[in-house]
C-alpha cells in the first residue's frame, strides 16, 4: 500500500513539474519581420546558343506576374553572385548558400534551347532555406508561345506556394473603339497582345466568358436592337442567341455554363431573367416597377446580385432563385452599380458614385462589412474578378481616356494594363486560355 | 467469551482498515486537487507578468543572463576594457584643455602681475635708502599678492569652464555603460547577453516573411521546436496549423532558418511558438 502511495505521489509531482515547465516555454510571435517573401529571379540561361529576346521575355513576364501577386519582394539582380550565371535545373547544381546570403527564401532558375523554331524551356522553383526543388516544368512549343509558358509557370508558383493556382495564363476581353466602332478585343492577363475579335461596326457591350473560356457572350447593336451574341473564340463562329424586343444586355454565365442571367425589357420594363444557351426563356427573376440590371451569379448559382432603383436610388439587391425572395444589400451611397460576386463567394465588388466620380467598393453578401477599394478622381467602373479571386480588373478614365486597370482584391497594387490608344472598358476575365 | 472478543478485534481491525483507505483516498483527492490548481491555474497568472521588450540580435543568448537591458549597445560587452579607455581619455583631455588655456594666456598679458614685481624691486631699491618707511612697502606687497591671487583664481575658473565645455561636447557612451549593462529585465545570472527564449522570439520574428494581405485573415499557427544541448534544431513540427497552406509554409520557412543557435544552451530546449500576426492587424 505504501509503495503504491509513494509511486502515486512521485507521478503526480512529476506531472506537475512537467506541466509547469511546458507552459512556461511558450512564446508568441506577433510581428512578421518582412511583409513579402524575398524571391530571387534569375535570367534563364541558354543550353547552347544565346537568345537575348527569350531571356528578356521570360524575365519580363515572370517579374510582372510575381510583382502583381503582392506575395514577393524581388531580390535586386545587381546583388547576384556567380551562381546566377550557372544553369541550375537540379538542386545539386545550385549553390544555395549564395542565395541565402542575399536573403532570398525562394529562387527561380531556368534554361532554354531553341532548335528549328521550337523552344524548350526548363523552369525551376527552389526553396533556398530547405535547399530543395519545390516545382519545375519542361515547356516545349513555338517561340510565339513563350509568354504563355512564363505565365503558366507563374501560375505553378502560386499553386505550389499557396495551394491555389494563379490566373496569369488567362485572357481578358474588353470593349474598345480603337477601330472607330466599339468592338470586342482580347488580350493577355498582363495587357500584352490585344487583338480585335469582332467586326460589327456598331456598338458591342458587356462581354462575359464561358466557364471554360472558349466562348464569349456579348450584346451588339449590329442589327439595330441590343441583341445577345455568342462567339466561339477559336473558330470565330458567332450566333445571335437572344433577340427579344428591347434590351438583351448584361448577360452572365452561371458557373456550370448551362444558363445565363441577363436583363430583358420585353415587357417594357428592364427585369432580370434566366435563359438557356439557345436563348429560350427559363425564368423571370424580378418583377418590380423599377429598372433591374447587371446581374451577377453567386458561386453556387442559387442567388443573383443585381442593381435596382425600386426603392429610389440605384442600389444592390440579392434575389434568391429558389424561394424568389429579394433583399436589399446596400444602403450607403446614392448610386451603386455593376456588382460582381467573387469566385469564393465572400465578397461582392461594385462601383459607387461619390463626389462626382465612381470608385470601387466591396461588401460581404450579408451586407455587414463594406470597404472602399479605390480612391481619388477618375471613374473606376465595371469591376470583374480574376478566376482565382486574387485580382480585380476594371476600367478607369483618370488619364482622360478609359483604360483597363488591374489591382489586388484588397485594392493595392493597381496598374494600367491596356496599351491601346483608345477608350477601353467593360473588361471580363477568362478562367483559362 | 473469547469468541466475542476476537470478533470485536476483527471488527475493529476492519474499522481501522476502512479509515486508512479513506485517508489514502482523501490524500489522493487532495493531490489531484493540488495538481489541478498548481498545474492549470498558476501558469495562467504567470503569463501576463512576462515583460515585453525588444532583443538586439547582436547580443548572443546565454544560459544565465544578468540583469540589464537586452537592447543595450553591443560595445558594452567588455566593460573592463572600456573603462580603461575612459581613464586614458583623461590625460588626453588634459592636453586638449591646455590649448584652450591659451586664451587665459592672452590674459596673462595682464601678467602685468609680473609687472608690479619688477616694479617692486625697483621701489625696494629706491626705498631701502629711506629705511624707516617699511610699512607702505608691506601694504603694497600685500596688494600685489592679492592681485596675483585673484588673477590665479580667474585663470582657474576659466580653466574649469573650459574643462566643463570639453566634457559636455564629448560623446557619452561611457555613461550608458554604467547604467544599462547587457542583460535581461529581471535577470539573475552573471553573463552578458539575453535569455534564449527572447533571442529565439526576436530571431523568428525577423525571419518570418508574411505578405500584408495575409494579415487580415485571423490565421494562427503553432510550432513545436526542440533544440539539443549544443543548440542544434533537432526537431520541429506544426502542432496546430492555421488551415492556410501558404501561411503555414511561411512559418515553417522562418523556423527552418533557425537551424543552429549562436550559443550552446547547455541543456535541451523545447518551445511552443505561436505565430499570430494580430499586432500587425492592430496597426
Amino acid at each position: 500500500m505504501k509503495t503504491y502511495l509513494i509511486r502515486l505521489i512521485v507521478i503526480l509531482v512529476c506531472s506537475v513539474g512537467l506541466h509547469s515547465t511546458a507552459m512556461s516555454r511558450e512564446i508568441v510571435i506577433t510581428t512578421p519581420g518582412k511583409q513579402a517573401i524575398p524571391l530571387a529571379l534569375t535570367h534563364v540561361l541558354p543550353y547552347d546558343t544565346k537568345h537575348l529576346e527569350v531571356e528578356k521575355t521570360v524575365d519580363d513576364v515572370l517579374s510582372a506576374d510575381l510583382d502583381l501577386s503582392g506575395l514577393f519582394e524581388l531580390v535586386d539582380p545587381a546583388a547576384f553572385l556567380d551562381d546566377a550565371r550557372q544553369i541550375g535545373v537540379t538542386s545539386t547544381q545550385v549553390n544555395f548558400s549564395q542565395w541565402r546570403l542575399l536573403g532570398a527564401q525562394v529562387l527561380i532558375k531556368g534554361a532554354y534551347r531553341i532548335s528549328g523554331g521550337q523552344v524548350e524551356l526548363d523552369l525551376r522553383l527552389y526553396d533556398v532555406i530547405s535547399r530543395r526543388l519545390l516545382a519545375g516544368h519542361n515547356y516545349r512549343g513555338q517561340l510565339s508561345d513563350l509568354r504563355r509558358m512564363a505565365h503558366s509557370f507563374a501560375d505553378l508558383i502560386m499553386k505550389t506556394l499557396t495551394g491555389k493556382g494563379g490566373a496569369f495564363n488567362t485572357r481578358i476581353a474588353f470593349v474598345s473603339d480603337k477601330s472607330g466602332h466599339k468592338e470586342l478585343y482580347l488580350m493577355e492577363s498582363d495587357g500584352f497582345d490585344a487583338k480585335r475579335i469582332t467586326n460589327h461596326r456598331s456598338i458591342v457591350l458587356n462581354p462575359d466568358f464561358s466557364p471554360l473560356g472558349r466562348e464569349v457572350i456579348f450584346t451588339s447593336y449590329r442589327q439595330g436592337n441590343p441583341d445577345l451574341f455568342r462567339k466561339e473564340i477559336y473558330t470565330g463562329r458567332e450566333a445571335r442567341i437572344s433577340r427579344q424586343k428591347g434590351l438583351n444586355v448584361s448577360s452572365r454565365y452561371r458557373r456550370d455554363g448551362r444558363e445565363l442571367a441577363l436583363t430583358l425589357s420585353r415587357d417594357g420594363n428592364a427585369e432580370i431573367y434566366l435563359i438557356g444557351l439557345d436563348g429560350q426563356l427559363h425564368k423571370r427573376v424580378t418583377n418590380a416597377w423599377g429598372i433591374d440590371v447587371d446581374p451577377s451569379w453567386s458561386p453556387i448559382g442559387d442567388q443573383v446580385v443585381f442593381v435596382s432603383n425600386r426603392q429610389g436610388n440605384p442600389h444592390l439587391f440579392i434575389a434568391d432563385l429558389i424561394d424568389g425572395h429579394v433583399r436589399r444589400l446596400t444602403y450607403a451611397g446614392k448610386y451603386n452599380a455593376t456588382p460582381a460576386w467573387s469566385p469564393d463567394g465572400e465578397q461582392i465588388v461594385f462601383s459607387r458614385l461619390e463626389n462626382g466620380s465612381f470608385n470601387l467598393f466591396s461588401i460581404t453578401p450579408d451586407g455587414k462589412e463594406e470597404r472602399q477599394l479605390t480612391f481619388g478622381t477618375g471613374n473606376k467602373e465595371h469591376p470583374r474578378w480574376s478566376p482565382d479571386g486574387r485580382f480585380i480588373v476594371y476600367s478607369n478614365d483618370i488619364s482622360g481616356k478609359k483604360a483597363i486597370y488591374v489591382m489586388r482584391a484588397d485594392g493595392s497594387g493597381s496598374r494600367q494594363i491596356s496599351t491601346l490608344d483608345a477608350d477601353c472598358s467593360h473588361p471580363a476575365w477568362s478562367s483559362g486560355w | 467469551m473469547s469468541e466475542p472478543v476476537s470478533s470485536r478485534r476483527s471488527l475493529s481491525h476492519r474499522n481501522n482498515a476502512g479509515i486508512g483507505r479513506m485517508l489514502v483516498l482523501s490524500l489522493i483527492l487532495h493531490l489531484v486537487l493540488f495538481v489541478l490548481v498548481g498545474g492549470f491555474l498558476v501558469p495562467r497568472f504567470e503569463q501576463p507578468k512576462k515583460p515585453v521588450y525588444f532583443v538586439d540580435l547582436m547580443q548572443k543568448p546565454v544560459a544565465k543572463p544578468r540583469s540589464g537591458r537586452p537592447d543595450a549597445p553591443a560595445s558594452q560587452k567588455k566593460p573592463t576594457t572600456k573603462k580603461k579607455p575612459v581613464v586614458k581619455q583623461e590625460p588626453k583631455s588634459k592636453p586638449a584643455v591646455k590649448p584652450p588655456v591659451q586664451p587665459p594666456a592672452t590674459k596673462k598679458t595682464p601678467e602685468v602681475v609680473n609687472k608690479p614685481t619688477p616694479k617692486a624691486p625697483v621701489v625696494r631699491e629706491t626705498k631701502p635708502t629711506p629705511v624707516p618707511t617699511p610699512t607702505p612697502s608691506q601694504s603694497y606687497e600685500d596688494e600685489t599678492l592679492d592681485a596675483i591671487e585673484r588673477l590665479k583664481q580667474k585663470q582657474r575658473i576659466a580653466q574649469l569652464k573650459q574643462e566643463l565645455n570639453d566634457l559636455a561636447t564629448r560623446p557619452t557612451p561611457a555613461t550608458t555603460t554604467v547604467t544599462a549593462p547587457v542583460g535581461v529585465v529581471g535577470g539573475r545570472g552573471d553573463e552578458a547577453g539575453v535569455d534564449f527564449e527572447s533571442w529565439i522570439k526576436e530571431y523568428l520574428s525577423a525571419a518570418w516573411a508574411l505578405p500584408s494581405h495575409y494579415l487580415q485573415r485571423g490565421l494562427v499557427a503553432k510550432m513545436n521546436l526542440q533544440f539539443s544541448a549544443d543548440g542544434r534544431l533537432t526537431h520541429y513540427e506544426m502542432v496546430s496549423p492555421s488551415g492556410d497552406s501558404f501561411f503555414d509554409a511561411t512559418v515553417k520557412r522562418a523556423v527552418r532558418q533557425l537551424s543552429q543557435l549562436p550559443n550552446k544552451p547547455g541543456r535541451p530546449l523545447e518551445l511552443i511558438v505561436t505565430f499570430d500576426p494580430k499586432e500587425m492587424l492592430q496597426r
